[in-house]
């Protein structure tokens, strides 16, 4: 299987803190490949990293063999890269509609030309909703399509937060704590989701987890990541029984 | 008839500011503080391209006793055209080093340029003939009646446009970029360009509405072009509702047609500062009201549904 996501040797330093630390991974297409470690291990700034919204102070990240280190956040997404936030960046000022329909590229209307395009803009406006549509139907949340986004649960956040993701058409998913203030119910609802969307249309994912019974359901195979290191990487039975990732994650 | 005619023109042509102001503001979280700079330019533009060639001021004040050359007495559509197309390109020119940084700086840049452009009304005789100002530029079709007809069209087209414009997936973008630039640019979006023409928009926008004012009031001085024109607009922008562009119409009515205008030919009382006094006082008395009471103004921004949307885009 090709490689899709590779990074090479990534530091990035605030001060003295050693945020990632020479972190390398490949991450394969169409899996869904696991990243974990304790807090502060620096996992969710190497997505800032990758996703450009930190220049790395060293190292490389390759998307589909191009290097992408050192790119805007925008260009990156357009090449097809899309990540979510730890913490649901939901726009909270904005319908969930408005939301969803915000994130597909390449739209007509988003140029002050384009947007008297009249006829185009339709057009696409419903196809957008139609896909929008079908996405928020399957995460449950096509009810609340008109509420504001502040309204919503913080699992209903992350929920829309992922539908925009994916709203984006994007090849890779970085997932940062998808689940993380989602209940029993949406947690299982998020993994089924993410599970589809891999069958179903072919996407990679990288997801940052710290629900253990996500990582080793879905995740396959699973990075640990350490002070801003590698630790081990394996499939969920090798980071079971590896005895540095307990000693880790047990304080040990 | 004539007082109301003048008050309803310039409330229309302060509706223009407002309508710029909220689209910078209000839509993109650009402060704008000095609507005065790019309202100067637009009407300073229109008044040179157009004016007669030779006229008594140039003569006495600037110093060019044949006229001065280069004045090219251009018909009004030309005048209005260039100032607006001159006021987005002094904002595109701001905008470049200035977006990129945080909104806030914005604010403290476009307070110095509205100075800069104070001071070169007041200075550059050869160009603005200074502190004497301008006159004679031509009103086109010289019926007021008719030119107030022009202001509503024009009103009425920029009204469009904005609206337009906000409810299209661009406007959804600059909404976005308002609430959080870092999720706006991690979904793919160019933050930079989304307020680079939010910015050169409201402010061409703005240079309209000036080129409007010097047709209509005939002569323009340096002093029209102040802060407290900024302000005006800022608190009726506020106190209609920031985000509604209905809301801002509204605002216009009731803080520039009520009381900065309507009160203007109260009989005065007391000494003769006394009633200029009030107005300012009451104007701002409003404001801290609005503020407390009823942030969001008038009439508050409303969502639309999607199945409204879809129907009507
Ligand atoms: N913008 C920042 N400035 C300074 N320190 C930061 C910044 N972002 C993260 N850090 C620090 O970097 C380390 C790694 O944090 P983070 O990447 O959030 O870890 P994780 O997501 O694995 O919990 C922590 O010590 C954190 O305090
Ligand atoms: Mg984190």
């Amino acid at each position: 299987m090709a490689t899709i996501l590779e990074a090479k040797e990534v530091y990035k330093y605030f001060g003295g803190i050693k945020a990632v630390d020479g972190f390398s991974m490949e991450v394969e297409n169409k899996s869904i490949t696991g990243l974990i470690g304790p807090n502060g291990a620096g996992k969710t700034t190497f997505f800032n990293v990758a996703a450009g919204i930190y220049q790395p102070d060293r190292g490389d990240i390759f998307f589909k063999g191009e290097q992408i280190g050192g790119l805007r956040p925008d260009q990156i997404c357009q090449k097809g890269l899309t990540r979510t936030f730890q913490i649901a960046r939901g726009l909270g000022e904005m319908t969930v509609w408005e939301n969803v329909m915000l994130a597909p590229k390449a739209q007509t209307g988003e140029s002050p030309f384009g947007a008297f395009i009249f006829k185009r803009v339709k057009k696409e406006e419903k196809e957008n909703w139609e896909k929008a549509a079908a996405l928020l139907q399957e995460m449950g949340l096509y009810e609340q399509r008109n509420e504001y986004a502040k309204n919503l649960s913080a699992g209903q956040r992350k929920m829309l937060e992922i539908t925009r993701a994916i709203m984006t058409d994007p090849e890779i998913l970085l997932l940062d704590e998808p689940t993380a203030g989602a209940t029993v119910d949406e947690t299982k609802k998020i993994m089924a989701e993410i599970e589809r969307l891999r069958d179903e249309k072919g996407l990679t994912f990288l997801v940052v987890e710290h629900k253990m019974e996500v990582i080793m359901n879905i995740c396959n195979p699973i990075y640990v990541m350490h002070n801003g290191q590698n630790l081990a990487v394996g499939d969920p039975k090798d980071i079971q029984g590896n005895k540095q990732v307990r000693e880790v994650y047990l304080g040990g | 008839m004539e007082f109301a005619l003048t008050i309803a023109t310039i409330v229309a042509i302060y509706c223009i500011l407002g309508l710029a102001l909220n689209l910078q503001f209000g839509y993109t979280n650009l402060p704008n503080f000095g609507i005065a700079g790019f309202f100067a330019v637009g009407a300073y533009t229109s008044a040179i391209l157009t004016v007669p060639h030779r006229f008594l001021e140039m003569e006495i004040f600037a110093g060019f006793p044949g006229g001065v050359p280069g004045r090219i007495e251009a018909p009004f559509i030309v005048g209005i055209l260039a100032a607006t197309a001159l006021a987005g390109f002094i904002a595109f020119l701001i905008g470049v080093p200035v977006l990129r940084l945080r909104e806030d700086y914005l604010a403290v840049a476009s307070i110095g340029v509205a100075e800069a452009i104070h001071y070169i009304a007041l200075n550059e005789l050869w160009l603005t003939i200074g502190s004497a100002g301008i006159r004679l530029i031509p009103m086109p079709f010289a019926n007021r009646i008719l030119y107030f007809l022009l202001v509503l069209l024009v009103l009425a087209i920029v009204f469009y446009v904005i609206n337009r414009l906000v409810r299209s997936p661009f406007g959804r973008i600059w909404r976005a970029t308002r609430e959080d630039e870092t999720v706006t640019a991690s979904l793919g979006k160019s933050v930079f360009r989304s307020r680079m023409w939010a910015w050169v928009i409201g402010c061409a926008f703005m240079g309209t509405a000036g080129s409007l004012w010097a047709h209509y009031a005939m002569a323009i001085q340096p002093g029209e072009f102040v802060p407290t024109t900024t302000f005006l607009v800022w608190i009726f922008v506020i106190v209609g509702g920031l985000r509604n562009n209905k809301g801002v119409l509204i605002g216009a009515l009731l803080i520039i047609g009520l009381f900065e205008q309507g009160t203007r030919f109260l009989p005065a009382f007391g000494a003769p500062y006394v009633v200029p006094a009030l107005r300012l006082i009451i104007i701002g008395v409003m404001l801290i009201i609005f503020i407390r009471f009823r942030p969001q103004g008038v009439i508050p921004e409303r969502a639309m549904t999607i199945e409204k949307h879809i129907k009507t885009i």
